[in-house]
């Protein structure tokens, strides 16, 4: 699973590589759409693998949850 | 530069502030407002017309630019700061609309079909939209999918208008003015997404009178969406569903030839959905685009968008997380919507006549 996870982002890589080959006007800006694939990869790979101990939205939520008297902290609001 | 018409920025306003406010959103703000749902609409319509109005006088003062551009020019550093912060907004509402309606499909209609191919289908979609000529297509496809949206919603009551009982209005003396500034809280999040058209429309053509349409509209329509699902459902039903006007239009039956009337809806409401995310991408790679001169906005989106999908998947844990978030991310979300818009409004302040700068 694991693998064919991985291996299908491989592939939306290359794809993608291929769609923007031509033109690139600087090496450098070819090297930030690297960079931002290695990104994506990277924690495409961290969610895959690890089955994503940290989600930070969700960290997030959980941290402000103490501050914020909302509701009664469920997913549905008041009861009634 | 691609000029937008005014019926353009209205509905791709519109799109952006109403298209995800209609999921499970819903239940909470129904479960906070109660019979009073309709005040919550008039409250986050009147309070987001003050980004609006400063978004659109900062838009003003700079007649050949867009804003990620004027704030580049103005301060290169502070001004790239914030079009990152920007862009790490832009890049959450998307990953927020990829993973909601990802979820939505996957719990509702492709029980079978995991989360992952829904959500690369979008994605998908909205590249399409974007890639080959930016803006240009994204606002003809708004056009098309979010006059049919916004039909749909007289459609609706017409269809549903035997069903409705208005006992479920009662007792109308009894407002809880707590609890429709709760509903408030939570439902402006989602509307404040519209402060996106100011950073869409660029050389100084947004214009307040199309952010305050577009506004009208969006509230307007999930305003009446609203008090028909009040009305047919009932408070306490319509707060513990997930999502109650998916259920709503699934009451409908018009003959044996319209017994799945949500089919054609979900699918007009799908397209305005990837319309979204199509905005949201575009705004990420604009935002690239200015932050780094000569970076070809083009050749952003593929790489944008595998971000957004591997995004929409990190940042959130399940679905019932989505859901709870509701109520604390606002406070984020606020920041960009009304905390920035102020601080730009001051921050891009014209020039003094003479070379001075003043302090606003």
């Amino acid at each position: 699973m694991i693998v064919r996870d991985l291996g299908l982002f491989v592939l939306a890589i290359a794809a993608g590589l291929l769609l923007d080959r031509k033109k690139w006007r600087k090496w450098s800006h070819f090297g930030f759409a690297c960079a931002l694939y290695a990104i994506a990869l990277t924690i495409w790979a961290y969610h895959v693998q690890s089955g994503a101990a940290l989600h930070p939205v969700s960290e997030l939520h959980r941290v402000l949850d103490r501050f914020l008297p909302i509701g009664d902290q469920s997913i549905l609001g008041k009861d009634f | 530069m691609t000029k937008l018409t005014s019926r353009q920025v209205v509905l791709i306003g519109a799109l952006f502030a109403i298209t995800d406010a209609t999921t499970s959103v819903q239940a909470q703000v129904a479960s906070f407002a109660r019979q009073h749902i309709c005040v919550v609409f008039l409250i986050t319509f009147a309070v987001l017309l003050i980004p609006l109005w400063m978004l659109s006088r900062v838009s003003k003062r700079f007649p050949r630019q867009d804003l990620f551009q004027a704030l580049a020019e103005r301060h290169p550093v502070m001004g790239r700061a914030v079009i990152l912060l920007y862009i790490l907004y832009f890049l959450w509402v998307a990953a927020r609309d990829v993973r909601l309606t990802g979820d939505f499909f996957n719990i509702t209609l492709l029980t079978r079909t995991p989360v992952g191919v829904i959500t690369a289908v979008n994605i998908l979609a909205a590249v399409t939209l974007v890639r080959p000529a930016g803006i240009k297509v994204l606002a003809r496809s708004t056009e098309l999918y979010g006059t049919a949206l916004f039909l749909i919603i007289p459609l609706v009551f017409i269809a549903l208008f035997k069903d409705l009982d208005f006992s479920f209005m009662l007792p109308l003396a009894d407002f809880d003015v707590v609890g429709v500034l709760e509903g408030a809280w939570v439902i402006t999040a989602y509307f404040g997404d519209i402060i996106g058209i100011a950073f869409i429309v660029s050389g100084g053509e947004f214009r307040f009178r199309d952010g305050f349409w577009a506004m009208a509209l969006a509230s307007g329509g999930l305003l009446i969406i609203s008090m028909l699902s009040v009305l047919s459902l009932g408070v306490p039903v319509m707060s513990t569903m997930t999502f109650p006007l998916y259920e709503m239009v699934r009451q409908i039956r018009i003959t044996d030839f319209l017994d799945r009337f949500e089919l054609p809806v979900l699918a007009v409401w799908a397209t305005t959905i990837v319309c979204k995310i199509g905005y949201s991408l575009y705004l990420m790679c604009l935002g690239f685009k200015r932050m780094i001169p000569g970076l070809p906005g083009q050749r952003m989106v593929f790489p944008v968008a595998l971000l957004l999908f591997s995004c929409s998947f990190w940042f959130f844990e399940n679905a019932v997380d989505m859901i709870n978030m509701n109520l604390t991310m606002p406070l984020m979300e606020y920041v960009f919507q009304f905390l920035f818009p102020a601080v730009l409004f001051l921050a891009l302040w014209p020039k003094r006549e003479g070379g001075g700068e003043s302090r606003g």
